[in-house]
């Protein structure tokens, strides 16, 4: 889907949410309505922000700010911020942060934002399968680097959905007609973030799950210290 | 005793039959249309629901029965066109060129139907190939396959076609003529010739101006078809 | 009626779930074209609603395959999808042949305007 229409798609479940609420008559279901609204907006406004960060960043407006971060932490900062929307989408969430491992020197709000541009999508494409609801927050060493990512069971997150958010660069949509289901999106603003760290989205595969996922450099300088 | 035989083959057509059951009707290089009953398909959980998928060459394993039908036994995907399902005009497109077969076919089509269709799902697979250039190719390939060649070197008095001519087309003589303002140009008129020559859609889709050749040209071909599908 | 739903996203699907509900419908979700070949056959439906965009076999494949079965030819379709109506280029064709009774363009309707279609359908032949 175009990154337009991938966009509209929270609003409209806004709207429908409030046209429900509109003709509730107990409060229960009113609440529970109005608690969507909130849980969906603030993962749309997230992923907007996100997107408009990729934008700054790489168009020079706003300098990358560089320190070093913890990798694991970073994986339960952003848990933290992907529940509301997991609970919304009935799925768990697990958190593996690896070993003890280097810290690397990223801005760490730059990946933040592409974790959990990456999450909302992993959460919502839960709900397109009939395999169970989880996704895995995960971060190993490799003889690469550190690869911190997201899997899960649904077989769409992989190769498939990063060519196609791959192929939004540069566009301002997809090719017409485009059928398959399955956000873009959040893939395509989590890339487009890695590339201004010189870090990837790739396609990855850890303790039987297949997800995305980027290698990080541990920071040698930060191992003198 | 019945005996299992194997062909490769694509499905034309899949139409239920009782509850649980489907006849497929396989297109095959050496056993024409092949009628098939596959038992308890449409479960969620058989084995035969993903080896007979549209858009797919498959092997099957059948033994043939004293009438049309014979009875599917097993299958296995040989290739699969997933691409094409990904787009919507692709899928639509991919649906009517195995209408148009099945309709062109009778039951003992020769093999070059079946390497026809296997051209258009290649085809169709590509998302750089023109979609409507697909269309062209294969009406025409039908065309060429059943004999009806329009005549695309001389006119209706035996003249060589000229370059700086403009032709008009006449569909009784299946011939073209030369008049001043008429639609076709020698440009039209050589890719015609590449198309009905058999040429795969992959190299057609490199000729400079396709776009507009296969629009000048669509029509020509489609009608032609159409006389000739009564 | 009993409305067969095959909508991937999990809150679109809750939203018109209840709302169909409310319209005193009974409603079976799927999220894919195999799960809703599935369903209809456990349940046959009185109309389906159909998002285009689906995972594995998208909906023009379950449309082919939906009216390949001859106790469901007659059954209303209508389509209610992110694929806006004039990108789809063979709207005739999936009304006529495939029997199409209605094309929503989700971001432009409302709930009330589903409900009003899917009640309208029983009075349309497909």
């Amino acid at each position: 889907m175009g990154l337009a229409e991938q966009l509209s798609r929270p609003f409209l479940q806004v709207a429908q949410l409030a046209e429900l609420a509109g003709g509730a008559t107990d409060q229960q279901t009113v609440a529970a309505h109005w608690q969507t609204v909130r849980a969906i907006s603030e993962s749309s406004l997230q992923l907007v922000e996100s997107y408009a960060l990729s934008l700054r960043v790489n168009g020079k407006v706003t300098p990358l700010q560089l320190e070093p971060v913890t990798v694991s932490s970073l994986l339960y900062d952003t848990a933290h911020s992907l529940q509301p929307l997991a609970r919304q989408y009935a799925v768990e969430l697990q958190l593996e942060p690896g070993p003890r491992a280097q810290p690397i020197i990223a801005d760490r709000s730059v990946l933040q934002a592409a974790l959990t541009s990456l999450g909302q999508v992993f959460v919502a494409a839960q709900a397109e399968t009939e395999a169970p609801s989880l996704v895995r927050l995960s971060a190993h060493r490799s003889r690469h680097g550190i690869v911190a990512g997201l899997y899960s069971h649904a077989p769409q997150l992989g190769a498939d959905s990063l060519r196609r958010a791959q192929a939004l660069h540069g566009r301002a949509r997809q090719p017409l007609q485009r059928l398959v289901s399955g956000p873009a999106a959040g893939v395509f603003v989590a890339d487009a973030l890695l590339r201004t760290l010189a870090a990837r989205l790739h396609v990855a595969r850890y303790r039987s799950l297949n997800g995305l996922a980027a290698t990080l450099q541990p920071s040698q300088q930060l191992q003198l210290i | 005793m019945s005996q299992q035989q194997v062909t490769t083959g694509i499905v034309l057509t899949r139409v239920d039959y009782g509850e649980a059951d489907r006849i497929i009707t396989l297109l095959t290089p050496n056993h024409g249309k092949l009628r098939l009953m596959a038992k308890g398909v449409r479960r969620v959980k058989s084995k035969l629901a993903g080896g007979i998928e549209l858009f797919s060459v498959t092997d099957v394993t059948f033994i043939q029965g004293r009438g049309d039908i014979g009875r599917l036994v097993s299958t296995r995907l040989v290739t699969h066109y997933g691409r094409i399902v990904q787009n919507l005009e692709r899928t639509m497109l991919g649906y009517e060129l195995l209408k148009q077969l099945n309709r062109a076919t009778e039951d003992e089509p020769e093999m070059d139907y079946f390497h026809l269709l296997e051209s258009a799902f290649l085809a169709l697979d590509d998302a750089a190939i023109n979609l409507e250039l697909i269309r062209l190719w294969f009406t025409a390939q039908l065309l060429r396959l059943s004999g009806h060649l329009p005549n695309l070197q001389t006119t209706a008095d035996g003249s060589k076609l000229a370059v700086d001519q403009r032709y008009e087309f006449s569909f009784d003589d299946t011939v073209f003529t030369a008049r001043p303002g008429a639609p076709y140009d020698a440009d039209a008129i050589k890719f015609l010739r590449l198309v009905f020559s058999g040429n795969p859609p992959a190299v057609l889709n490199h000729v400079a101006g396709v776009e507009r050749l296969v629009a000048t040209t669509g029509q020509l071909v489609s009608v032609l078809a159409q006389q000739y599908s009564h | 009626m009993h409305v067969l739903l095959i909508e991937p996203d999990a809150v679109q699907a809750t939203t018109c779930t209840t709302a169909l509900q409310r319209d005193g419908h009974s409603v079976a979700r799927v999220v894919s074209a195999q799960a809703a070949v599935h369903a209809a056959d456990q349940r046959c439906p009185d109309v389906v609603l159909l998002e285009l965009q689906l995972p594995q076999h998208n909906g023009i494949e379950f449309l082919y395959e939906f009216r390949s079965y001859h106790e469901w030819l007659h059954i209303p379709i209508i389509i209610h999808s992110f694929v806006p109506p004039r990108e789809l280029q063979h709207a005739a064709t999936l009304q006529r042949e495939l029997g199409v009774v209605r094309l929503l363009h989700k971001p432009q309707t409302s709930l009330a305007a589903l409900c009003a279609a899917v009640k309208a359908s029983s009075s349309v032949a497909a």
